[in-house]
């Protein structure tokens, strides 16, 4: 699947739009240099950064699977605006997206997830 | 692309479909709701003094009294000691029902983590609760790599390779095949470190035991030294697709396809050894691709005949991806769109005549979207594993997770049978402890030898106890 349904999935849009021009409206995204750095972003907690690299790293490390990633503090801080601290803590615990419920760390205390969170929301600094 | 836009577009183009074609059709189309009766996102509520768990697409849920997470192998044994009954779970990106119990869940994901590594040998020993991109990335800085990916990389490797999880490649075997041991925690607590060499029975049931046989803590696997690979994705007719898979699967080291339902045209993408200079990988955007063939369906999928005009119209043609990286970063990414699924290998040399089956099955209802996919995947010799008698074309249906996916069982594995499939151990499939019995010569001696390590079936839940006909005492 992957890049090519992104092509396939434009192009059959175009296709239904009876007014074909459509200006495509750049979709807000992390920039390179925060692609690159959320490749190699550990905590310099150590116990945090085992967590994170056995539960978190596979989805938040990594751009287009809709997960922010982490040091890309521009994609954490409307979702902070809009659900506060304690409103990311429930995705959590819920799942939300393809995060399932406890984001792959069922013993990890809402201590933890708070650091994780905090971790991953913090401007990356190459 | 942004949901407005989308938003906008359909709407503007439902407009001018229903101003100009027939337009009961139309109307009666666009009242459809697609969500299956059932479905709910959400967690089961759990009693006090339980918890609740879920798979990844929901469909399996239980509330078992706890989910352990140990970080040591004794304190493993000691709750599996303390337990009547265990299942292990690793990601939970298994549909079937190995996981549920209402007693405990074991979740190894703390036994994660490159162990040992030696570039000399390729021998690495990794945790068995370590996520597939993990471990991938962790043998990396070693100068190594696993000898082939799944698509998906946040499984475990206990949970990957204990369901026979696979890659695509006809020379490459599925994943547990470079195992050369495992440590596995039994249903007594004792401590056993398995090899071909040590325990010629209980390796050969190990590698793929659906953790039916205890929990396994770390594996050694056999790597190669880490390559790159040269990513070629492009689109063609599936006529054309279906007549050069077997020339494709044979002169590249990786070949799979996609075929996109009521279009006509398939994606290829073939990965093959690169040696110079990588591009770096392209970003997935799979997630709003999927919700635009999916409104495509939601506004067109009336007119078949229409949805794929206007496919074979617009779709690009040729090569349309080419890209190159680490061998680990272009197999495999997690998934962001949830989705059920039923897959079964197919003997090779029926592979394209079911195909061509399920296309004509899944194209005679209007109402599915999902890309199907296609892959090949050499022998090995694991007792459970559906390619231990010969080369097999696998062949995935997925339903969006919140539609209805009976369709599986009704419709596509009846032609999965007719083809000699045999079921993927993780997506949904149908059969019992009679049907696999006559499908794996080894089946039986797999079940007697669960029955000697497990006679107490601390390991089994009601799933498994019907895979394995055995009566489940809860």
């Amino acid at each position: 699947m992957k890049k090519v349904l992104i092509a396939v999935g434009t192009v059959l849009l175009a296709a239904c739009s009876p007014k074909a021009v459509v200006s495509p409206v750049a979709a807000a995204g992390p920039d390179a240099a925060h692609v690159a750095l959320a490749e190699t972003l550990v905590p310099a907690d150590e116990t945090l950064a085992a967590i994170y690299d056995r539960s978190c790293r596979a989805c938040h490390a990594l751009e287009g699977l809709g997960a922010p990633l982490a040091g890309d503090s521009a994609a954490w801080s409307p979702r902070i605006a809009e659900r506060g601290m304690d409103g990311l803590l429930a995705s959590v615990h819920s799942g939300r997206g393809s995060m399932p419920a406890m984001g792959y760390c069922a013993d990890c205390s809402d201590e933890d997830f708070r650091a994780l969170i905090g971790f991953m929301s913090t401007e990356g600094l190459p | 692309m942004s949901a407005t836009r989308r938003t906008l577009l359909l709407g503007a183009a439902a407009v001018g479909v229903a101003a100009a074609v027939p337009g009961v059709q139309y109307a009666a189309w666009s009242m459809k709701d697609f969500t299956r009766d059932g479905y709910s996102p959400d967690l089961p509520p759990a009693p006090d003094g339980e918890v609740a768990w879920s798979n990844w697409s929901g469909i399996q849920q239980a509330t078992p009294t706890d989910i352990a997470v140990p970080a040591t192998e004794d304190e493993l044994a000691a709750a599996i000691t303390g337990a009547r009954h265990v299942r292990p779970v690793g990601s939970g990106h298994s549909f079937t029902g190995l996981v549920p119990s209402e007693h405990l869940i074991l979740d190894a994901s703390r036994f994660s983590g490159l162990v040992t590594a030696d570039a000399a040998t390729g021998l690495a020993t990794v945790g068995a609760g370590t996520r597939i991109r993990q471990a991938a990335r962790e043998l990396d800085t070693a100068g190594l790599a696993l000898q082939n990916l799944p698509d998906i990389d946040v499984q475990t490797l206990a949970g990957s390779f204990s369901t026979s999880t696979h890659g695509t490649g006809r020379t490459l075997q599925p994943l547990h095949a470079h195992v050369e041991g495992f440590r596995l925690v039994t249903a007594s607590g004792e401590v056993r470190d398995v090899t071909s060499a040590s325990d010629p029975e209980l390796f050969a049931a190990g590698r793929v035991s659906l953790g039916a046989l205890g929990v396994i803590t770390q594996y050694t696997l056999k790597c190669v030294p880490s390559y790159n690979l040269l990513r070629r994705v492009w689109v063609d007719t599936i006529g054309n697709m279906i007549d050069q898979a077997m020339d494709l699967s044979q002169t590249h080291r990786n070949f799979e396809f996609y075929y996109f339902p009521f279009t006509g045209y398939a994606a290829g993408i073939t990965h093959d050894i690169f040696e110079g200079e990588v591009s770096g990988r392209i970003p997935d955007e799979d997630e709003g691709t999927l919700a635009d063939l999916r409104d495509l369906r939601d506004v067109f999928g009336w007119s078949p005949w229409l949805r794929r005009r206007i496919a074979a119209g617009n779709l690009p043609k040729g090569l349309i991806e080419e890209s190159s990286d680490a061998s680990w970063k272009l197999l495999s990414t997690a998934r962001p769109t949830k989705f059920n699924e039923m897959e079964y290998h197919i003997p090779l040399e029926n592979g394209l005549d079911c195909l061509r089956a399920v296309i004509r099955a899944i194209e005679s209802r209007k109402d599915l979207f999902f890309p199907m996919e296609v892959r090949i995947t050499a022998p090995d010799d694991a007792w459970l594993s559906p390619f231990n008698d010969g080369p097999r074309m696998s062949i995935a249906t997925h339903a969006a997770v919140n539609e209805d996916y009976d369709y599986f069982f009704s419709l596509i594995e009846p032609i999965h049978r007719a083809h000699g499939g045999r079921p993927h151990w993780g997506k949904l499939h149908s059969l019992k402890h009679d049907e696999l019995v006559s499908l794996y010569p080894d089946f039986q001696r797999f079940c007697d030898l669960r029955k000697d390590i497990d006679p107490g079936g601390k390991f089994l839940n009601p799933y498994l106890a019907g895979l394995f006909g055995e009566d489940f005492n809860a």
